[in-house]
């Protein structure tokens, strides 16, 4: 193997370069040192892709699927409680909203609030119909 | 090798790897939001799908596929971007021509054109060989290393922001 074909299989996968470029780059400072340059480039790039990932993301594609990993339970049981709490709300309103007798400005206030009551639960920030 | 009962083995799978799966899609399209959602496609299809054990290597190169085929059945994009090469001909001599600029490795990555992109992902990201990308991609293994070397050489340009020829590998 030539020094050409050497840097031409770095390109293409520094870390996997098999054993003939491997028995060249023990021979070949220079080529020696292309690789090890490459492989601190790819660790680099490496570490650039490690952008954030949303928390919870794997409990949630579980969830969705109809798992219901063990040690989450509660979560859930609070959620419910929570969801069950909001309803409830929403219930006294509507009934407070339709008994009153107070001014025009107060019952559009009333009507604004129900209607972002109704499309945005205000814990998990998601829509809700 | 995953667990004893179907949905054991998905959960160890959907585990260890929904984290890779949402950062190969966030690097597709760009949205934090579509990436997620296209995350949760890409293991509702996964579930539908599941035959249980499989070769974890093999495993990975199947979600990567799926993830992809979710990627472009949202924007109904098939084929990969024809005018790729001329495109990152085109990067490289306009960041060339202004050495000051200074990037990092991330924002020079998500310069490369999708057809650059993609395969350096799978292999860096995914772990997945030039075979499993060339099938992952519907391309050939000779077509995906001559991505890989010029997706290796134009980044290289981007960051040290100086010339470098970009010819086609085999052409020096």
């Amino acid at each position: 193997m030539n020094c050409l074909e050497f840097r031409r299989l770095v390109l293409v996968d520094p870390r996997s370069i098999g054993e003939e470029a491997r028995a060249h780059a023990s021979e070949c400072v220079a080529c020696r040192e292309t690789l090890g340059k490459q492989r601190e480039a790819d660790d680099q790039l490496f570490a650039a892709l490690q952008v954030p990932v949303p928390d919870g993301l794997a409990d949630r594609i579980l969830v969705a699927r109809g798992h219901r990993p063990a040690r989450r339970r509660w979560t859930f049981g609070i959620a419910a409680a929570r969801e069950f709490s909001a309803a409830a709300t929403l219930r006294t309103i509507r009934s407070a909203t339709r008994r009153s007798t107070t001014s025009r400005t107060s019952r559009n206030r009333s009507r604004r609030f129900m209607q972002s009551a109704t499309t945005t639960c205000r814990w998990c920030s998601r829509s809700r119909d | 090798m995953f667990g004893a009962t179907r949905r054991d083995g998905f959960e160890t799978v959907v585990r260890a790897y929904a984290n890779d799966v949402f950062r190969y899609l966030h690097w597709l399209c760009r949205d934090r939001s579509l990436a997620e959602d296209l995350s949760q496609e890409t293991f509702a299809r996964a579930w539908a799908a599941w035959e249980g054990q499989r070769d974890e290597k093999a495993l990975k190169a199947w979600l990567f596929t799926i993830a992809r085929n979710e990627y472009a059945r949202t924007f109904e994009r098939k084929r990969l971007d024809i005018d790729a090469d001329v495109e990152l001909d085109a990067l490289v001599s306009k960041t060339s021509a202004d050495p000051a600029l200074g990037i990092d490795v991330r924002r020079a990555f998500g310069l490369l054109p999708d057809a650059y992109r993609e395969p350096l992902l799978l292999q860096v990201l995914g772990g997945l060989s030039s075979a499993e990308i060339a099938a992952t991609m519907e391309s050939t293994e000779e077509a995906v290393n001559m991505r890989l070397s010029r997706a290796r050489k134009a980044l290289r340009t981007l960051l040290e922001g100086k010339a470098a020829p970009m010819g086609k590998e085999g052409s020096r």
